[in-house]
């Protein structure tokens, strides 16, 4: 999976791990999205481990770097047009 | 605290840049029912919140509504990208960019800059809440107003996804009544 495919599946894995913590606000003893939050997780953690390893930090604690640049910096910036939809 | 994730939470590409667009949506950054007030209204309201659910949720709430501040900012960016003289008169777009440039600012479309008076935090939880609820609808409305004004796909994909969250959001707050929840997990003070 290319840079932009691996970030697009971790973005889909943060968003549902988002929803399900907002809903667990609310349901707090909900033990059934609360394990299917933790096995999201999981398989997210895979994903972003792979991420960081080729390409760098995923977020700016991260513990990976990448040769000796602090790639943290490094262009493209979230907010700025790409042509190549990859964010 | 707060971690920045390098990312915007939904994608935001525009292929053609246009300070009219821009200069509305702007209104959902630093405008009365922008992401900017939302993000603030829910970070000041959840320090005196008695229940541990409603500070999580007031958090976590915040903390997307910041992403989505983050998302207009980027529209506004990419609508605003290699403007020529001509283009800003055009657009109208001429008063703010003579003082802002092509810099992203908390304005609203009205050119009113971004107040505290956009934001209720009252301290009681039942009025704060019904604050959430209204202040959710008043975003989606917003938002609608916007999809009415804007026919640019690039633009309206970002706009519906916003929405939706505003509507989301709604339900969360919906589902945050007071009375099922113990004041076990915090510090607040019982006669709240």
């Amino acid at each position: 999976m290319n840079r932009c495919a691996l970030r697009k599946k971790i973005h889909a894995y943060d968003f549902a791990i988002l929803e399900f913590g907002m809903y667990l606000d609310t349901h707090p003893w909900d033990t059934r999205a609360l394990q299917k939050r933790q096995s999201l997780q999981k398989e997210r953690e895979a994903l972003v481990g792979e991420y960081e390893r080729r390409f760098g930090p995923y977020i700016v604690t991260s513990t990976q770097v990448r040769g000796n640049r602090w790639s943290w910096v490094d262009n493209p910036w979230p907010w700025e047009y790409n042509e190549e939809e990859c964010n | 605290m707060w971690q920045y994730n390098k990312k915007l939470q939904y994608p935001v590409n525009i292929k053609n840049p246009n300070p009219k667009f821009a200069k509305i949506i702007i209104s959902q950054y630093g405008g009365p029912d922008g992401e900017l007030g939302a993000s603030m209204r829910y970070l000041s309201q959840r320090y005196s919140m008695p229940y541990a659910e409603l500070k999580g949720l007031l958090t976590d709430v915040a903390t997307e509504e910041l992403a989505h501040m983050e998302m207009v900012s980027a529209m506004v960016q990419q609508l605003t990208r290699k403007m020529t003289p001509e283009q800003i008169k055009e657009a109208g777009f001429d008063t703010y960019f003579v003082d802002h440039t092509a810099g992203v600012y908390p304005i609203a479309a009205s050119g009113v800059p971004w107040t505290a008076s956009y934001i209720g935090v009252k301290g009681d939880v039942i009025t704060d809440l019904h604050e959430d609820l209204a202040a959710e609808q008043k975003a989606r409305t917003t938002y609608d107003n916007l999809l009415r004004l804007i026919d640019d796909p690039d633009v309206r994909d970002p706009l519906k996804f916003l929405r939706q969250r505003e509507i989301v959001h709604y339900q969360r707050f919906g589902e945050a009544q007071p009375t099922k929840w113990n004041d076990k997990g915090g510090a607040a003070d019982k006669s709240a």
